[in-house]
């Protein structure tokens, strides 16, 4: 399979924000944004409850869509899952679901099959702690890395979206070794999605397809958003050999 | 539109986004669609079946391979209308899968049986296969979105088929009768951008 270049947007309040260590920072502007053109686009509701706001902006997106489309959006039941398929997700992130509301996920992927299912892990490393997940509820870092439940419910996801709270929306880059011993703690072979993961250069991007584990990578910065940028990243991927759609 | 006045018949089972593909057949391909039932699918007043779908084969095929819906099917396409076959939909053309836990038909149009990927002789990737593919077609190599856990292995008595491969890894992508008229597309044409537009007209082509 080639490596995936997903768009990721944060929403709040049904506007795209820029986020830093996961705060909504600033509303940008989306109208020049080629999504045709990513592999895939992911949306994640910072919001604590699907707002009218949220929905509508999904169905603004989703009209025009070609690619996949993944959602996420407080899901704690079948019924909240159904309201985003509805909407035209063709797989739907769970996160604080797999903490709180587990015994759901058998459900949902008997219901729509495990591929469309993905586990999403926002990592965190205090000071002097380990590496542990980050509550998006209480913006608080949660006490272990995995819930209690994950070595049953791993074998009922997709794929693993992961996201690094500490370099969001900075301009550090990733941090590899971060995320690599979370993808070695899965101990399970899904595809992985790196989500905002404060990546800024070409070279950042190559690094994390570079790794074996790694199938998808996200563009979270909107100034790599632009037809140009994104052409100039997909030949930057091929004259690294990453294998890239090409258009 | 390249058939003169088609219409098409969208199964809703149940199974799938539906809103996507009917937004693919009635925006995109320009083609009046009908999404129902099996239960209201008749023969005659359609030129253009269409079975999308994603999930479990063995929650679907009870929903889908009916003996109602199985009979009119077959009448439909022993006339020379074309039936299209999406991810879950084209595995439910076959004979049948490994995915069921309980040994559930499918249509049996095509022959084939879907097994999963860890049987694939060739590819050792990641399951779920998730991701896009490049697949050759009548010359011209196509960028096609895929999201599958088994694939459709052809029987030995394959020879009254076609298939096209994925260049990378040798997965199935497409399979078509002997006849051309059924279609069962393991990748997901609504959400592969220009290429899976332009994929399912040429195939439309053939009909107009």
């Amino acid at each position: 399979m080639l490596k995936r270049i997903s768009c990721l947007l944060t929403i709040s309040g049904g506007e795209f924000f820029k986020t830093r260590n996961f705060q909504a920072d600033h509303i940008y502007s989306l109208s020049h944004v080629p999504f045709n053109l990513f592999d895939e686009v992911v949306i994640i509701c910072r919001d604590n409850s699907l707002s009218d706001d949220y929905l509508r902006f999904i169905t603004g997106i989703s009209k025009d869509l070609r690619v996949p489309l993944t959602l996420s959006g407080r899901i704690q039941s079948k019924d909240d899952a159904k309201v985003l398929f509805d909407l035209g997700a063709d797989r739907i992130i769970l996160n604080s679901a797999l903490w709180d509301f587990p015994q759901v996920i058998p459900f949902l992927a008997e219901r729509y099959g495990k591929q469309a299912i993905l586990g999403s892990f926002d990592l965190v490393k205090p000071p002097n702690t380990a590496l542990v997940a980050y509550n998006w509820s209480t913006s608080e870092p949660r006490s272990t890395l995995f819930p209690e439940s994950f070595s049953e419910i791993k074998h009922y996801l997709g794929e693993i979206l992961l996201q690094d709270v500490d370099n969001d929306g900075r301009i550090i880059g990733p941090s590899i070794q971060k995320l690599s011993s979370f993808i070695d703690a899965l101990d399970i072979d899904l595809p992985i999605h790196i989500g905002s993961a404060g990546l800024t250069s070409w070279d950042h991007y190559t690094s994390m397809f570079s790794l074996d584990t790694v199938d998808a990578v996200s563009v979270t910065n909107i100034h790599h958003m632009s037809i140009d940028a994104l052409q100039s990243l997909r030949s930057s991927c091929k004259v690294n050999g990453i294998p890239i759609r090409q258009l | 539109m390249v058939l003169s006045s088609p219409k098409a018949f969208i199964v809703d089972y149940g199974a799938g986004n539906l809103g996507s593909i009917a937004r693919f057949i009635r925006s995109d391909l320009q083609i009046p669609a009908t999404t129902a039932t099996p239960l209201l699918f008749t023969p005659n007043n359609y030129d253009f079946l269409v079975i999308p779908g994603v999930g479990n084969y063995g929650l679907a095929a009870p929903k889908l391979a009916t003996e109602q819906f199985t009979t009119a099917v077959s009448q439909f396409v022993q006339t020379g209308k074309m039936v299209l076959g999406i991810c879950l939909g084209a595995q439910l053309l076959g004979y049948s899968s490994e995915e069921a836990k309980l040994p559930i038909r499918g249509l049996g149009l095509l022959p084939f049986n879907c097994v999963h990927l860890e049987s694939h002789p060739i590819y050792s990737g990641k399951t779920p296969r998730t991701g896009w593919s490049t697949v050759q077609y009548d010359k011209q190599e196509y960028s096609f979105y895929f999201v599958h856990s088994f694939y459709m292995k052809a029987s030995l008595d394959s020879d009254c088929h076609s298939t096209s491969l994925c260049i990378d890894d040798q997965v199935p992508a497409y399979m078509t009768s002997i006849n051309a008229n059924v279609h069962a597309l393991q990748f997901h044409p609504e959400k592969s951008a220009q290429d899976g537009f332009s994929f399912v007209s040429r195939l439309l082509t053939k009909y107009a």
